[in-house]
């Protein structure tokens, strides 16, 4: 009888800490990997020693482990342009679903311009406050009739617009290159296997991350 | 009189006097502008520093950030060589942590090329530089007109450069920013312009436009679509800085970040660890000497030695917020000034002077309010100043002018009263005007009535009978005034002065008598100056009296009267009717002879009780300056019959009386009434004898 008091009562004191103890929260994240892809269609992922030629093109795969939307931004590394004309791209991202980008009519042509960009690369939270606004202005952005002082001002707006986020002021968790081990989802055999070669973007509670992809620093 | 010159002045009424103010100050602004500039300018700093305290300042945009080149980085920089070598440090670390414009407030004019090359590759490798230019005064000449860029052998310039020049106020401090300068050959964008532009894409030549006189323009994105380029039009001319607080402080809403150059190294060396941020991106970075000795300090609204490239600043983030303060125009602040009259309509209704001074006050702090609210919610600096300066001249007009009103109707009371009281009593009176509550007083009256009034008034004719009166009036007063005694309104042919109210007076029947006395004296002269016809009918009596009377108000509030009443007048009354019957001038009852401080020379000529009343008075004749020469004598005589006729010897007191009544007309009268008493002797006699007649 005492035995099983003294068992009742270390259950009941274990049943107690752990309903103190912070639950055990899924943690949410994205997934996203760039890729060069020659005119030979032969995609490989971007690296340092990634060069621009002929037919050659940049993708950038993504997914991530809850719906969001995922914005990218290829910018000049020293300073606030485009880099080699390649124009934002905005995707809503379903849960696990992958998406490329930039996604069609748009296509990042890599023939020139060995100046190093870097691509940014920020998670929204789908009902993010500013969103629209973002939305708006990338979509605005995509026509190629452009006049040059109205893409450098929209591309400045733009920036302005994600200028915390890319501070480092507003709360965002860089994540290291993802493992397999780490990688969900599917995978589909005939596709280039993406997930092998991601980054992992934790998100934070807010659903939302970023991540910077450099090339020819 | 004064009544109608009260009423007929321009000024009896407010609205012409502050309509003619009001309107002169708006002609004034309309056509020299606001006299008062400079102290609306030292009120704004004044709203700005309030505002900065209270917590209220708007936020600046957090895409500007300071460079500061302090005291502990001047270090470093002892040398032209190290000194361009930082600036290209500046601009490469910068634009590595992502900064989209670097504006420099420093002048690279002075090094070589092979000091200057650094900087200029630098400048060249990131094209997110703009630079500074500064107008000088040629050798010789106040304006400055000479422009001096960085860099001036390069041409075309390496970068796109704005002007650093500031100029105060008259008073010595900068709050005004010149957007755009005018120079010899064109215009000069100033360094937040240019470093506007550089941050839109756009070019000084190329994009801006002078679509008038005082206004510049150039295409800016549409926040509507993000596609269409809409018109920015700017003025020309200065505009107000919408400083939000001193440099010092450090942090907040309302301050610029900064950092110094330490930071700046310290800050390129965490992001080349590998950080994948970028602590500057999109930020405009302004880089300028904040050190003292540096001369880019200057005297603003929130103290004499800021950094003045915390103004270029300052006048950019006033550019990208479109928050810049503005003056109200000349229109606006005529309308401003014209509230003044609006103020007065409440200040019409204040009765007293206090309220209007509560009013002024009230307006005060509306005027002044109302400008703050214009600068907090319009970013409108409003005429505050010369608004408050106006309305305080409009109420000190008013009160003013309600003074002189006052004065005006008060002057008006004193020339009322002036008739009635002696200067004095009436200083006292209009100085203590309590002093006139009813209260029952010792007086001496002094009453005088002119005699054949309407005989004289049938001879004369009305006009020559009033100019009489008026004679005789004037005589009264000047006699009674000089003694300070007070009139009583005079009634038909009857004057009546007193003393001893309002004030007491201890020596009131003294001054009575006196006043008599030269009376008496001055109506002889007067006598003797008119007509023969005229002074055979002219004649008076004379009565004096003392007693207690009522002196109060009589009337109601829109006409009263100041004066005695009581059975005193009309006793003084029936004593002067005496007069006649008696046949002698001045006659005076026992309780005035009793007031006197030294016996006259008088003679008591009955014991009576007069017509309507029962105490019986005792009558003296008064000897004056026209009295029988042995009035003295005659007096004896008479004393002696009349105490035979007191002790009821009736034919005694007649022989008595008969022989001094040829030139004694009291003998004859009392002759004539001992010879009737010695007839038919009075059944109760006491020696008093009851008037049947007034």
């Amino acid at each position: 009888m005492g035995r099983i008091s003294v068992i009742l009562y270390w259950g009941a004191v274990f049943v107690f800490v752990a309903s103190l103890a912070p639950r055990a929260r899924a943690e949410s994240y994205a997934r996203v990997c760039a890729t060069t892809v020659d005119s030979q269609s032969n995609e490989v992922p971007l690296a340092d020693t990634s060069a621009p030629g002929a037919g050659e093109k940049l993708v950038v795969h993504l997914d991530a482990s809850t719906q969001c939307v995922a914005l990218i931004l290829p910018l000049v590394e020293k300073g606030s342009h485009l880099a080699n004309g390649w124009r934002p791209q905005i995707v809503g991202l379903p849960e696990w679903e992958e998406s490329k980008l930039p996604a069609p009519p748009a296509v990042w042509n890599w023939n020139k311009g060995a100046d190093p960009f870097e691509l940014w690369i920020f998670f929204f939270k789908r009902d993010a406050a500013g969103l629209d606004e973002i939305q708006k202005l990338v979509a605005a952005m995509q026509s190629q009739t452009l006049d040059e002082r109205v893409l450098t001002q929209q591309t400045r707006r733009l920036c302005e617009k994600l200028s915390a986020r890319m501070t480092g002021k507003q709360p965002i968790i860089p994540g290291a290159k993802a493992g397999t081990a780490l990688v969900g989802g599917t995978v589909r055999s005939t596709e280039f296997p993406w997930r092998d070669y991601a980054q992992k973007v934790v998100l934070n509670d807010a659903f939302e991350g970023a991540l910077v992809v450099r090339h020819g620093r | 009189m004064a009544v109608e010159a009260a009423k007929q002045v321009w000024w009896a009424r407010p609205w012409p006097l502050h309509l003619t103010l009001c309107g002169l100050a708006v002609a004034v602004i309309l056509s020299f502008g606001n006299p008062l500039e400079t102290q609306e300018l030292q009120w704004f700093g004044q709203c700005l520093r309030w505002r900065f305290a209270a917590g209220l300042a708007p936020p600046v945009e957090r895409s500007i950030v300071h460079l500061n080149i302090d005291q502990d980085d001047l270090k470093n920089l002892s040398s032209l060589e190290t000194e361009y070598a930082t600036a290209a440090r500046i601009v490469r670390e910068a634009s590595t942590l992502g900064a989209s414009i670097i504006a420099f407030d420093i002048v690279f004019a002075r090094a070589n090329r092979e000091t200057a090359q650094p900087l200029l590759d630098a400048i060249d490798e990131h094209k997110n530089v703009v630079l500074a230019e500064a107008l000088n005064a040629a050798p010789g000449e106040a304006e400055p007109s000479v422009l001096v860029r960085s860099f001036p052998s390069k041409d075309p310039p390496p970068a796109p450069g704005g002007l650093i020049n500031l100029s105060a106020d008259a008073d010595g401090v900068i709050r005004h920013y010149d957007l755009i300068h005018p120079t010899k050959d064109g215009y000069e964008p100033s360094l937040a312009l240019a470093a506007h532009l550089a941050s839109l894409g756009l070019d000084w030549k190329r994009d801006v436009s002078f679509p008038n006189a005082h206004t510049v323009e150039w295409q800016e994105l549409s926040s509507a679509d993000f596609v269409t380029m809409i018109p920015r039009r700017v003025p020309v001319g200065p505009v107000l800085l919408n400083i939000r607080c001193p440099w010092a402080v450090e942090s907040g809403p309302a301050a610029f970040d900064y950092m110094n150059l330490r930071q700046l190294d310290a800050l390129f060396e965490k992001a080349s660890a590998g950080t994948s941020m970028k602590p500057l991106a999109n930020k405009i970075l302004f880089v300028g000497y904040v050190a003292i000795g540096q001369g880019d300090l200057g005297a603003t609204v929130f103290g004499p030695h800021e950094p003045l490239v915390y103004l270029h600043s300052t006048a950019l983030d006033d550019l990208m917020q479109s928050r810049w303060l503005m003056r109200t125009s000349r229109g606006a602040d005529a309308l401003w000034l014209l509230s003044v009259l609006f103020l007065l309509l409440g200040a019409r209704s204040c009765r007293y002077k206090w309220a209007l001074t509560v009013w002024w006050a009230v307006g005060i702090l509306f005027v002044l309010g109302t400008s703050g609210a214009a600068l907090l919610r319009l970013n409108l600096v409003p005429p505050a100043m010369v608004t408050v300066t106006l309305w305080s001249l409009a109420t000190m007009l008013e009160i003013g002018r309600r003074h002189t009103n006052e004065l005006i109707e008060r002057q008006r009371l004193r020339n009322a009263m002036s008739l009635y009281f002696s200067p004095r009593v009436l200083n006292d009176v209009l100085a203590n005007p309590g002093r006139l509550e009813p209260k029952r007083m010792e007086i001496t009256v002094l009453l005088t009535d002119l005699r054949n009034s309407t005989a004289l008034a049938e001879l004369l004719g009305t006009e020559g009978m009033l100019n009489l009166l008026n004679r005789v009036f004037a005589i009264q007063n000047s006699a009674v005034f000089a003694e300070d005694g007070s009139m009583e309104k005079p009634v038909g042919d009857q004057f009546l002065a007193y003393w001893g109210a309002p004030d007491p007076q201890p020596d009131a029947a003294d001054r009575g008598l006196r006043a008599a006395m030269v009376l008496i004296e001055r109506m002889h002269d007067l006598r003797e100056m008119l007509e023969s016809t005229v002074k055979d009918l002219f004649g008076y009596g004379l009565a004096l009296h003392a007693g207690e009377a009522l002196i109060a108000n009589i009337g109601s509030a829109q006409f009263f009267h100041y004066g005695p009443v009581g059975d005193l007048m009309n006793a003084t009354a029936r004593v002067e009717s005496l007069t006649k019957y008696y046949g002698v001038l001045p006659l005076a009852t026992r309780e005035f002879c009793k007031q006197l401080g030294r016996a006259p020379d008088a003679r008591m000529l009955d014991r009576v009780v007069v017509k309507g009343k029962r105490v019986p008075l005792e009558l003296f004749e008064l000897r004056h300056k026209f009295s029988a020469e042995n009035f003295l004598e005659i007096a004896k005589d008479y004393g002696e019959a009349f105490a035979l006729y007191q002790g009821g010897e009736f034919s005694e007191a007649e022989t008595r009386f008969r022989a001094i009544c040829n030139y004694d007309i009291p003998s004859a009268v009392l002759a004539q009434r001992c010879a009737k008493f010695a007839a038919h002797p009075p059944e109760k006699w006491d020696g008093i004898f009851v008037m049947e007649s007034k």
